[in-house]
């Protein structure tokens, strides 16, 4: 019975002027995504593999040089591209290109390039996933509002459940029917993100299963918002009265949602201001961590420490250069104190993303727009990974650096150069990806509450399926 | 009796036909619960968005007076290490760390925030607001104090009156407007009413007209409302800033207004309520989201945009070239200002310094310009295609009159270079001299004032604006009358 009204429905869609033109639209817009997606990830992946290239080149070319003064020139690191983020651009835009490592300070992202773009970018960037998330609910709502009352108000409602026809069969059948349509909407996009995946693979193991997991939770949301579409149409008075609650739900879930629960995150969770960060870091740089280990104190001690280590009377008699030695505990100092404020820094972004996680129990769009940012790898957990290597790396190559200065400046101190041979030892940053069961650790509660909202809807048309043949009766 | 009296009742003007139904509208509208719920709901959500506003704005204030006090405080320290320097009371220090050096001294060059800020937060979020001046500034790099922010905050968006206005005002007139004539012919009395000495014309122009009045009185209201919730007009703050204010209306109108001529030219072509209904919703989705994004992706996907990582690179090859010549600059400096009438000293690491960042920006800022100039072509290839989203133009113009749109931001980063070149020609020479500060050039220090610009300007731009949407929806509501004429009044 229900692959009959599943038949039927599907054929009705189908033969839909209205659905055939709102299809055609959203199917254009998603294959033009796609494309202008695929082109852009093409382009950034030769860019930064240009710009690292040329950053390398640099830092062989500096020639002869004090090493502490190399470690100011410091190398930068290139924002990896992620494996999807042809298909959801997440945060990209709104990070900087690059990490500056240089000795005395760890660095934010720089160069956001949402600066260097017009002001329209808020207005939602041309990619798939804005396709996904803002269009493809609206052809279904469009799909699905007059699925019950609009045959209520045909009359045809009745002879079907006259028939002896169950509420759930008829709305099984009707789900069915109508996520074939959708399906056949949806699946040539589908097919050519496919066939990119197959194109672009081998550069990473992840991406298979990346790509599934982006297409299961895009498949929870799309039949929460069937199933909701269904309960409401069974439960509306009428048609109108069901696109209007509908349409309100996507306006406040789809358009508000994302903004309503920027500002409760920043209500909730501070995050300081540049000026902020710089001063509080200074502050403990200068006064200690304690307030009471000044940078004085802390270079007494120090001296007092290396000095009794070699048991000598005088820093002129050290075996080795005291200048690496100090600045190399300057930076280990230093790091402690990055570590703290950067930490608390991404701690608090982290803790306003919980904010919209606990927003999307009231929105699925909320949830399902993190976890495709997340399945895609353009996510903060993503860069975060890539901002710890970055700094990791950072700190490796200071210490480098300042062992060398340590164990060959002598007495030349700052006058001490270093020849191109340590230049080339300094390894390149070697960032691994993101593995995709640590995303899908972070990013988890996304998918059990789309799961949620999936059961919970389906639950809800069920209920609603249930009643109305009690509202024919009635009526 | 009188002669006079006698006979039938004068028929009212054309005008006053006209005034009576828009009154009657008015009522009508007014008693419409579902209308009533709707805009209540629209009222709170503005409200909403006004506060979320006006908190950033203030946040935003507080953040660049915090600035501001630091650099003074650091200022005053400053002078107050140099006073026991100049007494005797303390030692010199060493060069590195002599407060007296000429490039020690630093001042701060915020970007004040501007009194209608909090209407629309706009790109204020993401542009740069402060800097810190001294004399190794460069241009190429002015905002060294990088922002931090959270970036999905940034991706997101604020809500704010601005975004409430382009995104949800005109999805409230549409509700209110869609069924202006096919309910009323469903339900017959379209034909009565038209039986009365009344042109169909005449009637929807009444009945559009009492909806603008109410939907255009509701957008302007809350925007002022909010404004003097915050007691802007009672501070003064906002003195001078009545034009500003006055465009804000005269375009949250002309909005308004494009959006009920879109309705008028739906409902002309006699559709049913929910046909008319679906038809504008999707005109919504259209001119308000499609477009816009289809057009930001054109403009910005094209072949001569510059990278950001390029950028990095070509700055890192300059500064390589630039250190090892180091030396050399510094004499070139000396070559370059015989009126310094001084000798390079290879181990005066502050004017070496000096001259390796002039010689930086020389190299960088070409290729920095060049990103202002594909931006500056994006937007003159954008305003090109302006007509085609009303909703593009009128963010474009808001943001504008916010003070929040990259025409102020555009002129304060162009003041802060100005003030640079002021800054090197002031201090550099006692770099080159080796001459210490006084306490006395302290005391004097010059401090950067960003300058509004002058009201002519933003007026023109606003007017163009104006322009743009107000061209439209003439069209669309002359196109509207025209097909009313086609309109068959009765089912």
């Amino acid at each position: 019975m229900i692959g009959i009204i599943a038949k039927r429905e599907l054929t009705e869609t189908i033969r839909d002027g209205r659905f055939r033109a709102a299809a055609a639209v959203v199917l254009l817009l998603l294959l033009a995504a796609l494309a202008l997606g695929i082109a852009q990830a093409r382009e950034a992946g030769r860019e930064r593999a240009a710009a690292r290239a040329a950053e390398r080149a640099a830092w062989l070319d500096q020639g002869a040089r004090n090493p502490h003064s190399a470690a100011h020139f410091g190398q930068y690191a290139f924002k990896p591209t992620q494996a999807l983020g042809w298909v959801d651009r997440g945060i990209d835009g709104y990070l900087g290109v690059a990490i500056w490592m240089e000795a005395h300070s760890q660095n934010p992202f720089r160069f956001r390039p949402a600066e260097d773009r017009l002001d329209l970018g808020r207005f939602g960037e041309l990619t798939a996933a804005l396709v996904l998330r803002l269009l493809v609910p609206l052809l279904i709502f469009l799909l699905a509002f007059a699925a019950f009352a609009g045959e209520r108000e045909l009359g045809q409602l009745h002879f079907a459940l006259a028939s002896g026809t169950k509420g759930w069969v008829l709305a099984a059948g009707k789900a069915a029917g109508l996520g074939a349509a959708l399906g056949l909407v949806l699946l040539p996009g589908a097919l050519i993100g496919a066939f990119a995946l197959l194109l672009s693979a081998g550069g990473e193991a992840d991406l298979l299963p990346r790509a599934l997991l982006l297409a299961l939770g895009y498949l929870l949301y799309f039949a929460t918002l069937l199933a909701l579409a269904l309960a409401a149409s069974a439960l509306a008075a009428n048609a109108r009265i069901a696109l209007l609650v509908l349409l309100g739900f996507w306006i406040a879930g789809t358009l508000l949602g994302p903004r309503l629960a920027t500002d409760l995150a920043e209500r909730w969770v501070e995050t300081p201001s540049a000026s902020e960060l710089k001063e509080r870091i200074q502050q403990d740089l200068r006064a200690g961590l304690s307030g009471h280990d000044s940078e004085d104190v802390r270079f007494e001690a120090l001296k007092k420490r290396v000095l009794a280590q070699y048991k000598v009377a005088r820093i002129e008699d050290l075996p080795v250069n005291f200048d690496g030695i100090a600045l190399q505990a300057g930076e280990e100092y230093g790091n402690r104190v990055f570590d703290r404020h950067y930490g608390a820094l991404w701690d608090g972004f982290l803790r306003q993303d919980r904010v919209r996680a606990v927003a999307a129990l009231a929105s699925p769009a909320l949830a399902i727009a993190d976890w495709s940012m997340s399945m895609c790898g353009t996510d903060l957990t993503h860069y975060r990974h890539f901002a710890q290597a970055a700094e990791a790396h950072r700190r490796r190559i200071v210490r480098q650096l300042n062992g060398d200065m340590t164990r060959n400046a002598g007495a030349a101190g700052f006058d001490y150069l270093a020849a191109e041979k340590l230049w080339r030892e300094v390894p390149e940053l070697d960032h691994r990806p993101f593995p995709v069961a640590d995303a899908v650790r972070a990013a988890w509660p996304r998918l059990a509450l789309l799961m949620g909202w999936m059961l919970g809807a389906a639950g809800f048309a069920f209920w609603a399926s249930t009643r109305l043949l009690g509202r024919e009766v009635r009526s | 009796m009188s002669a006079s009296s006698a006979g039938p009742e004068p028929r009212p003007g054309r005008f006053a036909r006209f005034a009576r139904i828009a009154a009657f509208e008015l009522r009508a509208l007014a008693a419409d619960r579902t209308l009533a719920v709707l805009a209540l709901l629209f009222l709170g959500v503005l409200g909403l968005a006004a506060a979320n506003g006006a908190r950033f704005a203030e946040a935003r204030a507080r953040t660049v007076g915090e600035i501001v006090a630091q650099a003074e405080a650091d200022l005053a320290q400053g002078r107050a290490e140099v006073a026991a320097i100049e007494s005797g009371r303390a030692p010199a220090p060493s060069p590195f760390a002599d407060p007296r050096s000429p490039w020690r001294v630093r001042v701060p060059a915020v970007l004040p925030p501007h009194p209608l800020a909090a209407l629309a937060i706009g790109q204020s979020d993401l542009l740069p607001y402060a800097a810190s001046i001294n004399l190794f500034t460069v241009k190429h790099a002015l905002f060294a104090n990088y922002e931090v922010e959270n970036p999905l905050q940034l991706l997101s968006g604020r809500f704010d009156l601005g975004f409430a206005l382009l995104f949800l005002f005109p999805l409230l007139i549409l509700a209110f407007s869609y069924d202006v004539l096919a309910g009323e012919r469903e339900r017959g009395t379209l034909a009565l009413s038209l039986a009365q000495p009344v042109s169909l014309g005449t009637l929807v122009l009444a009945k559009f007209a009492a909806r603008a009045a109410l939907v255009v009185g509701l957008g302007v209201g809350v925007s002022f409302g909010s404004l003097a919730l915050r007691g802007a007009f009672a501070e003064g703050a906002l003195a001078g800033h009545g034009g500003h204010l006055a465009l804000w209306a005269a375009v949250i109108a002309s909005y308004g207004l494009f959006w009920l001529a879109l309705a008028l030219g739906v409902n002309a072509f006699g559709r049913s309520p929910a046909g008319n209904a679906t038809a504008l919703f999707g005109l919504w989705i259209v001119l308000a989201l499609v477009v816009p994004s289809l057009l930001s992706a054109a403009v910005e996907r094209r072949e001569d945009a510059p990278s950001r990582m390029a950028f990095v690179a070509a700055s890192r090859q300059a500064e390589n070239a630039t250190q090892k010549e180091g030396e050399k600059l510094l004499a070139k400096y000396y070559f370059d200002h015989p009126e310094l009438s001084g000798e390079p000293d290879p181990t005066d690491f502050s004017a070496r310094s000096y001259a390796v960042r002039l010689d930086l920006e020389r190299r960088l800022l070409p290729l920095a310009r060049d990103f202002d100039q594909a931006l500056l072509s994006e937007r003159r290839a954008l305003a090109r295609f302006r007509l085609l989203s009303p909703t593009v133009v009128a963010h474009d113009a808001l943001l504008d009159l916010a003070g929040t749109g990259y025409v102020r931001h555009g002129r304060y980063v162009a003041q802060v270079e100005g003030w640079v070149d002021r800054w090197r020609s002031r201090f550099a020479p006692g770099l080159f001299r080796r001459e210490p500060l006084r306490g006395g050039d302290l005391a004097t220090l010059p401090r950067f004032a960003f300058v509004e610009e002058d009201h002519d300007a933003l007026v023109r731009r606003s007017l163009g604006a104006l322009g743009s949407i107000l061209g439209p929806t003439l069209l669309l509501g002359v196109l509207g009358i025209v097909a009313l004429r086609r309109f068959r009044v009765v089912a």
